[in-house]
């Protein structure tokens, strides 16, 4: 048996596995680490190993594999948009965790949990869907049409200086924040039509600054889309820039940490609604909504999610609306080792949720927002934060 | 869902507003029922101080506007149904005032001394404070009283008024602030240039001075004020002018001038003023060497947006250039006001928020409005065990609205945080927040006994003070049997209430005292027997019935008295022991024909309880007619008191042979209510 079939067939009982049993199973943890074992073997032999799924079949080297003819991992691999996969050394033992955890949750369409869309390093496992060489690829759309002439420099940078504030000053600026919030509101509508100024995520280390504003200005169009009042607007979109808050009192360390969490960690990013909320409380007394949305914004409309209510209730409002924009950032913004999911795609996902996860009626407003003609999505690359290009409705977000 | 809604916004007063109104109420209350000089007038005032000054340390000034039934504060009406705030708008109201005005710095000596003035007027019924001299309404230096104007509620200020006939004001001001820009340069004699960029330059180049600063400052404020207020071709010209003015000072000659001639408050209002109307160049001008002579920072962040914002207020569409602007005004605004604060802490951030939403059209004011989702709050709290200014908001609000037992019952879930649970409960058993929630019928009983308990001895404070002022039957019976319960320990609570207490206290502590085991050993109720309102004589009464040394005494006063019911009473209680001193009472109030029939008929069954002679033949005597000639005796007419006394006699008399005559007589009569008051006398009994 060759390298390649070994290890294929390896990360494919692997990845059943993971199915039977939960995270730190004995058996689970096994699985991996032969399926890892076999990944260093073909390694070993071709450093930058690189597997294609296509039609049902299996390509290395340019090769069928033909004892993987009609392989069902094949096939449900690339329906689940995993056509190619690239190994560049050296890789880990927790990269390729952290990749058959990424598998595994989207074989399963299990909820995305927006708190893994952490900073990470560049991966060394790469995959995602492939196009004809010289066609192009929905990913590779530029999306230039037009710019306009306003920058979210100062915004992204009055972000960061706000978390450092929490961080280190222990203390909340409020009024930077909302006139933060203020600022973004002018961008989207300075044009005739309105705007989404929404970040792309170039550099990993600035997930949290442009996760933050890209839902802040989510929520602000949604809330507007809704038909709430301006203050209303701005009160959600607050509540959307500081709902990732909590995640300043987790160690970087962790949130860079490349490859899947332990359970440890994965608890103690699990806090982080809860000091969200227990920071923006604590340090002033008129967020109500903005700390009830940190304290929310991961909890489904099922009551799946975390953390768990003592007190059964409904989610605020602006919880919910806030869920489905931080997910559908989540979603649309580039991993290490994966591209970015289309907008129609992220959509898609969200629909299909919609009634069980997310409250349906923000879901179809939501969408109807993203696809009505007169939106226009405006996608800022980190180096280019001084011009905004406005991408055509709906249009997917650049490769980075 | 819990999608908000602005059809249900609903605003609330602050719960320290709230309290405070209340305080001034109960202290206002007290000034109409207590004697000038009385240690609970000045417990009162205390109260009402110290809450006025912690209120006063966030603003400069709070201002109280008086409607017929409610008051308006921080643009929030009070409820008119809570009867303790009615009652002092109300109160307030038929004073002719229109407003109230308290500033920081006031004392104790000037509250008292407005309550006595109100309450001394209430109780007198003199002439409305709102129509007596100016001078008597100005006559405090830190409170103002503002007079109704034409029956409602616009009130007269006088710089007001003033500005209403004035015309040109503006121009006028901006004279002013030329000839003081050239002050002591001139000798006084000079033709001011009214060119801003000109005058820039002299106030450059003079020299400054403490007052020369003051004056110019002064100025620039009331030039401010001016131009967030005129409007027209003049309030164009000013700002023209005034912005010229601000972007050719120097920047550290204006850093300097707010320096020396401003406090941080001067700063403050001059920075809010000048950011409503004057373009945003030269606002941010003015914020930072506000800043920088307040020794406030601007976090670079947040200049580095004003100045970006501000750009767009002169570029891009007229939607941008209108959003940006308001934007802009209403951060620097923010901004200035919390400069004001000491320490920047939500408390303080809060204040701050709500002198902005008292503001006509600023845009925090929906924001503030909304009310928050309390129970949401409280149980994410008690979920996460955070606490803080927004949850105690959050759990005064469900308290003010009761919602009081639904909060218990998320304390006593048992899901929450232990420790939290226990702050909370430290927060709900307190004298203010029990007061409060007294106040309001609509909340459980159960609710409140909880809060009670909790707080034991430590409740019966609010609840005395509760009781002196509602008008409820209700609360005031539910407020005595929980006093009762309290037992002894209350006693010497209610001993120092009692002196000088108007008469319906006097009347509540009394009854309050008499449901107590045992009284404070120096208490006697004996002064209150003699108190003009036979209510309060009634309860020191029934109180003096119970100490054997002064039963006697009570029982003679008693029947002397000109009340029935007093007499009754004491009738009552001589019925079981009447000592002998009492005949001659008994018998003049027998004789008294102005007395009801029932009552004397009472009093001859008492008055067998003195079997003298002299009082057998007194009844002897008022049963039959003398003898007559060819005629033998006969009984009076039928009357309570002819059943009585022959009841008595054969009760106690039945033997003497006088009396067996009478008797004789009355049971050959064919009315059988005679019969029957010779046969089957009844046993006496006491009055219901």
């Amino acid at each position: 048996m060759s390298d390649p079939l070994r290890f294929l067939t390896s990360m494919g009982q692997a990845l059943s596995t993971m199915s039977l049993y939960s995270t730190g199973h004995p058996a689970r943890e096994r699985a991996i680490d032969s399926s890892f074992e076999q990944l260093l073997n073909l390694m070993a032999t071709d450093a930058n190993a690189q597997v294609s799924f296509i039609d049902g079949e299996v390509v290395y080297k340019g090769q069928v594999i033909r004892e993987l003819k009609e392989w069902d991992w094949s096939t449900k691999l690339a329906k689940i948009g995993v056509q190619r996969i690239e190994f560049i050394p050296p890789v880990l033992r927790e990269d390729y965790d952290g990749f058959l955890n990424d598998v595994h949750e989207r074989l399963n369409q299990a909820a995305i949990d927006t708190t893994e869309a952490r900073q990470m390093g560049r991966a060394s496992i790469r995959f995602g869907a492939i196009g004809v060489r010289g066609a192009e690829t929905e990913s590779a759309v530029t999306i230039a049409t037009a710019t306009i002439a306003y920058s979210l420099r100062e915004e992204v940078e009055a972000i960061a200086w706000i978390h450092d504030e929490v961080e280190e000053a222990g203390t909340l600026p409020l009024l930077e924040a909302e006139t933060v919030v203020r600022s973004l509101s002018i961008a989207m509508h300075s044009e005739s039509q309105m705007l989404l100024p929404l970040l792309q995520l170039k550099e990993f280390d600035q997930y949290t600054t442009t996760h933050s504003s890209n839902v802040s200005v989510l929520a602000m169009a949604l809330a507007e889309q809704l038909g709430l009042g301006p203050r209303e607007v701005r009160e959600f979109g607050v509540a959307g820039l500081l709902h990732d808050l909590g995640k300043v009192r987790i160690p970087k360390d962790i949130l860079t940490k490349p490859g899947a969490f332990t359970d440890s960690e994965r608890a103690l990013m699990r806090r982080h609604p809860v000091d969200g909320a227990k920071i923006i409380l604590e340090r002033e007394k008129r967020l109500d909504t903005a700390a009830v949305v940190a304290y929310e914004h991961h909890i489904m409309l099922n009551g799946g999610g975390y953390p768990t209510f003592k007190f059964p209730r409904d989610c605020h409002y602006a919880s919910k609306l806030v869920h489905v924009c931080d997910v559908y950032d989540a979603l649309c913004t580039n991993r290490p080792y994966r591209e970015a999911w289309h907008s129609e795609m992220a959509l898609a996902y969200l629909e299909e949720k919609g009634g069980v996860e997310f409250d349906a009626e923000i879901i179809t407003a939501f969408a109807a927002m993203a696809r009505n003609s007169s939106f226009q999505r405006v996608v800022l690359e980190k180096e280019n934060v001084d011009q905004l290009q406005v991408a055509s409705p709906a249009a997917p977000p650049s490769s980075p | 869902m819990t999608r908000p809604s602005v059809a249900d916004e609903r605003r609330f007063l602050s719960r320290e507003l709230s309290v405070f109104l209340v305080q001034f109420s109960i202290a206002l209350h007290k000034n109409t029922s207590y004697p000038r000089g009385h240690p609970l007038l000045q417990s009162a005032v205390e109260a009402v101080v110290l809450r006025l000054t912690s209120l006063l340390v966030e603003r400069p000034t709070l201002s109280i506007g008086i409607a017929r039934n409610q008051l308006i504060i921080d643009g929030v009406a009070t409820d008119p149904e809570n009867p303790v705030l009615r009652e002092l708008a109300e109160r307030l109201h038929r004073h002719q005032l229109g407003a109230l005005k308290f500033s920081q710095g006031v004392g104790g000596d000037e509250v008292a001394d407005l309550l006595a003035t109100i309450g001394a007027a209430s109780k007198r019924g003199d002439q409305p404070l709102g129509i007596r001299p100016k001078d008597e309404l100005e006559r405090w230096a830190h409170i103002r009283l503002f007079p109704l104007a034409f029956d409602n509620l616009e009130l007269l200020d006088k710089e007001e008024a003033e500005e209403e006939v004035e015309t040109g004001r503006a121009n006028q001001l901006w004279l002013g602030l030329a000839a003081a820009a050239l002050l002591d340069q001139r000798g006084g004699e000079f033709a001011p240039s009214l060119d801003a960029g000109d005058l820039a330059k002299v106030i450059n180049e003079h020299r400054r001075d403490t007052t020369y600063a003051k004056v110019i400052v002064d100025y620039l404020m009331q030039l401010g004020s001016e131009l967030r207020m005129g409007e027209g071709a003049e309030q164009q010209m000013l700002q023209s002018r005034l912005s010229a003015l601000l972007t050719g000072l120097r920047p550290d000659v204006l850093k300097e001038l707010l320096e020396v001639g401003g406090d941080l408050a001067k700063r403050t209002e001059l920075v809010t003023e000048v950011a409503q109307a004057m373009p945003m160049g030269a606002v941010l001008e003015l914020v930072q060497a506000a800043a920088a002579a307040s020794q406030k920072t601007i976090s670079h962040s947040l200049l580095r947006m004003l100045n970006k914002i501000a750009i767009h207020t002169e570029a891009g569409s007229q939607v941008t250039r209108h959003d940006a602007d308001s934007a802009l005004r209403e951060t620097v605004r923010r901004l200035a006001s919390n400069w004001t604060l000491e320490d920047p802490n939500p408390g303080a951030y809060t204040g701050m928020l709500d002198r902005l939403s008292s503001g006509s059209a600023s845009a925090a004011v929906a924001d503030e409005e909304r009310p928050s989702e309390a129970p949401r709050l409280v149980k994410m709290s008690l979920e996460t065990g955070v606490t803080g200014e927004a949850i105690w908001r959050a759990v005064d609000e469900m308290v003010d609205t009761g919602r009081l037992a639904e909060l218990l019952e998320m304390l006593d879930n048992g899901v929450g945080v232990e420790s939290t649970v226990e702050e909370y409960w430290r927060h709900l058993a307190t004298p203010d927040s029990l007061r409060q929630i007294l106040m309001d019928e609509q909340r459980g009983m159960e609710a409140v006994e909880r809060i009670i308990q909790r707080m034991g001895l430590a409740a019966a404070e609010p609840m005395l003070d509760v009781l002196e002022i509602t008008e409820s039957r209700h609360i005031r019976r539910r407020l005595l049997t929980r006093l009762t319960q309290l037992g002894n320990d209350v006693g010497p609570l209610l001993q120092a209430r009692l002196p000088g207490a108007p008469w319906f206290v006097q009347r509540n502590l009394l009854a309050l005292m008499a449901a107590l085991p045992t009284w404070p050993p120096e208490f006697t109720p004996r002064p209150y027997a003699d108190n003009d309102d036979p209510r309060v004589r009634r309860e020191a009464l029934k109180l003096m019935f119970r100490v054997p040394e002064m039963r006697e005494e009570a029982i003679l006063e008693g029947i002397a008295d000109d009340d029935d019911q007093i007499i009754r009473l004491a009738l009552g209680a001589a019925l079981e022991r009447c000592p002998s001193s009492a005949a001659s009472r008994l018998v003049t109030l027998i004789n008294s024909r102005s007395r009801d029939a029932e009552l004397r008929a009472l009093a001859i069954r008492v008055l067998a309880q003195v079997p003298t002679v002299a009082t057998r033949n007194w009844l002897l005597e008022h049963a039959v007619t003398k003898r007559q000639w060819f005629r033998g005796r006969k009984l009076h007419p039928k009357s309570p008191e002819l059943l009585a006394i022959l009841s008595v006699l054969a009760s106690r008399w039945a033997s003497h042979p006088a009396a067996a005559e009478v008797i004789k007589i009355a049971s050959r009569s064919p009315d059988p209510d005679i019969r029957t008051a010779v046969t089957s006398p009844p046993p006496p009994t006491p009055p219901s």
